[in-house]
């Protein structure tokens, strides 16, 4: 069964790539970094998968994949909220990912093990861009037809993505070692989160935008 | 237990977490949708405000036609009447044939200027579209304005004849009356159609001329005429249509019946 769901993933993953292939150039500037993280997540969990099949750790890949996921989600974040955010802010947004996924890597979990504090750390700062994204929708946004606002079913996909993964990484290790018979059922549930979330995210992709205000 | 109390914290974290962003997503929902209800009810009141003040201007111009319309027929009519029979007088006690050809020529005018006054005020006064009907007010128009200005005018009906309420009378018949005077001021037309046809859903009132027409994309600003007609023509939640060319224009109104 997992691995049914693993393929069917996979797949969700392929079509958000190429979705955000061809959305890439209609998109304003915020749905570009999503762009960019729909090809990057896809190139990730293949890269993972190959290396998974090669009985490698899996971990290498992700390290550097969450400290470009984060700074990319926080550039959509910049971008959505403010018009023409400062080169400073930009610079400090990759500076501060690179650090926070450097330390990570550095005194805390070393690259051959699962970096669930970055991932932690990644999941409390994307939920609170999420709503702040959302909080500024509800102030300034003036699409009213909200079904028809990319903005909205990507954020509310990163915030369903987010506070549904992040006790997984919290319990990830127990999880692992463990042989609790809750294991199995627990790991695909967090598939499923994902799968929805990315399909979201391709369905935003896929949303002729509306023109508004703060666009 | 003790070995599933991980689990537990997870499923429950989880489980906390995610209600959390269902509350959040649901509150932006019905949020956005209670903001798009009150754009919508603001629309509607700014709609309907705007339509008062667009039936107060008719009703106060409609007014002021009457009081013109009474005036004519009751101060300037009479009047006339007067020197009509003050002519006959002079034309019975003058024995000098000259005086007599004058009178009478000067009596046939006079009776010309008087019928044409009553026509006048009478297409003025929407008491008389609402007594004689659409049709009959349609057709005095045409005759006062044919014989006025010399033109071909004609008219035609198709399709089960019933009538629309006074307001609406009259609201077409201002739009007919208007159609006609900018196509005589603008188009230097020929022939004057008018078509009424009465359908089953709809009722269609159409204005031809054979005037020069004009370019209807260059048109900057509507004029108060044009706007007149929109505007009666909104205020019937009917259709208005101008199609022009060099070979004439042709005004065409639609409403439900």
């Amino acid at each position: 069964m997992l691995i049914a769901i693993l393929y069917f993933y996979y797949a969700v993953l392929l079509s958000l790539c190429y979705i955000s292939v061809r959305a890439y150039k209609r998109m304003q500037a915020s749905l570009k970094f999503v762009c960019i993280l729909g090809v990057l997540t896809f190139v990730n969990e293949m890269v993972s998968a190959v290396l998974g099949y090669y009985s490698i750790s899996k971990a290498y890949g992700y390290h550097f994949y969450n400290i470009v996921e984060l700074a990319l989600i926080a550039y959509a974040f910049v971008f959505y909220t403010n018009k023409k955010p400062g080169k400073g802010l930009l610079i400090s947004i990759s500076f501060g990912s690179i650090m926070l996924g450097g330390i990570n890597m550095a005194f805390l979990q070393p690259i051959n093990k699962v970096n669930t504090n970055m991932l932690m750390v990644e999941c409390v700062l994307s939920i609170g861009m999420a709503l702040a994204a959302l909080f500024h929708l509800l102030k300034n946004d003036t699409t009213f037809n909200i079904y028809r606002s990319p903005n909205f079913i990507f954020w509310s996909a990163i915030l369903l993505l987010m506070t549904g993964t992040f006790f997984f990484w919290a319990c990830f290790e127990f999880l692992i070692q463990s042989n609790s018979k809750y294991k199995l059922p627990l790991i695909v549930i967090q598939v499923i989160i994902n799968i929805v979330a990315y399909i979201s995210i391709a369905v935003a992709l896929l949303i002729k935008q509306e023109k508004t205000q703060n666009e | 237990m003790n070995n599933d109390f991980p689990v537990i914290v997870f499923v429950l974290g989880t489980f906390i977490l995610l209600l959390f962003a269902f509350f959040i997503i649901i509150f932006l929902i019905t949020h956005k949708k209670k903001q798009f209800q009150h754009l919508l009810e603001k629309q509607a009141m700014e709609g309907n405000y705007q339509n008062q003040l667009l039936l107060s201007r008719l009703e106060v111009q409609e007014l002021s036609l009457k009081h013109f319309s009474e005036e004519i027929h009751d101060n300037i009519g009479q009047l006339l009447s007067l020197v009509k029979m003050h002519l006959y007088n002079i034309k019975n006690t003058s024995g000098e044939p000259e005086i007599v050809k004058k009178a009478n020529t000067s009596n046939e005018l006079l009776g010309k200027a008087i019928t044409d006054l009553r026509n006048i005020s009478h297409t003025l006064n929407s008491t008389y579209i609402d007594t004689a009907g659409l049709e009959a007010a349609i057709q005095k128009e045409l005759d006062y304005i044919c014989s006025a200005k010399d033109l071909k005018c004609s008219f035609h009906k198709t399709g089960d004849e019933y009538e629309l309420d006074t307001e609406r009378e009259v609201l077409v018949f201002r739009i007919v009356q208007e159609a006609i005077g900018n196509a005589i001021k603008h188009g230097a037309p020929r022939h004057i159609k008018i078509f009424l046809h009465y359908s089953a859903d709809a009722f269609k009132v159409i204005i031809e001329d054979d005037g020069k027409g004009f370019d209807i994309k260059h048109i900057d600003k509507p004029g108060l005429g044009l706007n007149n007609m929109n505007v009666r023509a909104n205020l019937m939640r009917g259709k208005l249509y101008i199609k022009s060319n060099d070979k004439g224009t042709a005004v065409i109104l639609e409403i439900e019946k």
